[in-house]
């Protein structure tokens, strides 16, 4: 084993600051006084920011509630229903009881309550719930790139665009729009059709050559009255035509429309069903990407391949319903632990990849290794059967492999050297032997990742 | 729109009426030739340009005259029409830059 961490200018907390807290979305909880605050402790690991109103005094709403993502209130609170009503007015409430009743449901949804979860509390239904319903704050706005000659026209359109919340990048030369569109990836692309040198005609079809923009949605904006024309734009590549000169509230609805559409279109091409991560495509699409611009930035990237140990264990104790649990469970464990940045996919069956970027193998150990520990701590199941899982790892960074194959090929190894090493740890080239991850070393992982637990 | 958009706005909106000004000196100087009947093809192309560059761009800085008279003159200089002709849709192009400008 080669052990050279000199080769690293940055130290592991330089590298990778642990995810600013004000970064996660928090969770208001409202839980008995007397609470011992578990459900605290469970928010947090999921990932999220858990903001405590369980006081024996009330709530006191010291934080803002209008920053708070969801709330969560158990039968517990005090007043829960009133508390109920109060929260659904501001975001989603999700309520926990054990009064499942009709009549406990309705006077829940009457007081605005998204979802009921029953006691015991399951913690792969809670973590579903706030990822479908807190999940989009990991969206982030609809990109447009902006092609005209006119950079009044095109600044003009970005302010507006902009000030509707969309992010919009502006070019006014047609010829470096390619290079604009790796750089950028825009959800959509806003062309002048007359432009010199290149027309926008042009430009869609050198767009449309590569497969990656198929359906990416081109809109032009020409001052062109004649219909033949419009059509010839639109048989090129092109999906929408907007005659200048341009309406801004019109040109504002009809690209956030065509995102949008666009949008939920590729998620269903490039996300994994089952957790909502990049699937193995895409994933590997976007490690190519990373890779090459790290070759011209001189920057680094680290891949983190992650395995859930004794898989097929948890699936044959459990059955599948709990098995999927478990992998949506830890993808959103995943997706809450990392910065905005990293990209997180389903490379296959029970393997994830996370490329965290502008990261070296050894920050992005300490990193992985905190998520690994938060999940390990995960009560699967209900009643008698709960069990916790646990995940073996393997980190490799793009300074010591140049290649997608040989990236992913070092960071499989080194997860295998992980499950061999005894499973429920994250291992770099870099890891000495004496620093092997895991919090039981003394332990065989069988007995760590599949041990039902008392309630 | 809000308030931001709008004070951002108005500097790019007087940008353009700057520019537009600019493009009202080219004009004026075309009038001058297609009123000594002279109107050839480099002339009408340079008119041409002008013509929708304003035509796309005037609307949208909420100067919808400037939009309308310069798609008249593009119309215009696009089809085989007398200078006198070209020159009277300058004119009218000329004005309302003037207006806006105002």
């Amino acid at each position: 084993m080669i052990v050279n961490s000199t080769t690293f200018a940055m130290t592991s907390e330089e590298a990778a600051p642990p995810l600013n807290a004000r970064e996660r979305p928090a969770i208001g909880i409202f839980d008995s006084p007397d609470s011992d605050d578990s459900l605290v402790e469970t928010v947090s690991r999921l990932g999220y920011r858990a903001v405590s109103y369980s006081t024996r005094s009330g709530p006191q709403l010291t934080t803002s509630p209008e920053g708070l993502a969801a709330v969560l209130i158990t039968g517990g609170a005090t007043d829960p229903l009133e508390r109920a009503a109060e929260m659904s007015a501001v975001c989603p409430v999700l309520f926990i009881g054990a009064d499942v009743s009709v009549e406990a449901r309705l006077a829940a949804a009457r007081a605005g309550v998204s979802a009921i979860l029953g006691r015991p509390l399951e913690i792969g239904e809670l973590a579903e719930w706030l990822n479908d319903l807190v999940g989009s704050h990991r969206e982030t706005p609809i990109s447009i790139l902006i092609v005209d000659d006119d950079q009044f026209l095109a600044e003009t359109y970005a302010l507006a665009l902009e000030s509707a919340g969309m992010h919009a990048v502006v070019e006014s030369d047609p010829s470096a729009v390619l290079g604009q569109m790796t750089a950028t990836y825009p959800d959509l692309v806003l062309m002048d059709v007359a432009m010199p040198d290149m027309s926008g005609i042009e430009l869609a079809k050198m767009i449309r050559q590569s497969r990656r923009h198929l359906s990416l949605p081109i809109v032009f904006l020409s001052a062109e009255q004649e219909p033949g024309r419009q059509l010839e734009a639109r048989a090129l590549g092109g999906d929408d035509f907007i005659a200048k000169p341009i309406d801004l509230d019109r040109l504002v609805a009809l690209v956030r429309m065509r995102a949008d559409r666009a949008i939920r279109l590729r998620s269903m091409m490039e996300r994994d069903s089952l957790t909502g991560l990049l699937n193995h495509g895409r994933f590997t699409d976007r490690l190519d990407h990373e890779l090459e611009r790290c070759r011209r930035s001189g920057g680094e990237v680290s891949l983190a391949l992650i395995d859930v140990d004794f898989f097929k264990g948890v699936n044959d104790a459990h059955g599948h319903v709990r098995g999927d649990q478990v992998l949506r469970t830890l993808a959103q464990t995943l997706s809450g632990g990392l910065r905005r940045i990293d990209i997180v996919g389903r490379f296959g069956g029970e393997e994830f990849g996370v490329l965290l970027l502008d990261t070296p193998p050894d920050a992005a150990c300490v990193v992985i290794d905190r998520i690994r520990h938060r999940f390990s701590g995960i009560e699967f199941g209900a009643r008698a059967r709960t069990f916790c899982v646990t995940f073996s790892a393997g980190v490799s960074g793009s300074r010591s492999h140049q290649s997608a194959e040989e990236i992913v090929s070092a960071a499989d190894g080194q997860m295998y050297r992980a499950k061999a090493a005894g499973r429920n740890r994250v291992l770099t080239r870099l890891s000495p032997p004496g620093q092997l991850r895991n919090d039981s070393p003394m332990q065989s992982a069988e007995s760590v990742s599949l041990r039902p637990m008392a309630e | 729109m809000n308030s931001m958009f709008e004070l951002k706005f108005e500097g790019i909106r007087r940008r353009f009426v700057e520019r537009a000004m600019d493009q009202c000196a080219a004009l004026e100087g075309f009038v001058s030739a297609f009123d000594a009947g002279e109107s050839d093809p480099v002339t009408r192309r340079e008119v041409r340009r002008i013509a929708h560059s304003l035509s796309g761009a005037g609307g949208t800085f909420r100067f919808a005259g400037i939009s309308s008279s310069a798609g008249d003159l593009e119309d215009c200089v696009r089809r085989p029409r007398e200078p006198s002709a070209l020159a009277e849709a300058c004119r009218a192009l000329i004005a309302e830059i003037k207006r806006a400008a105002a």
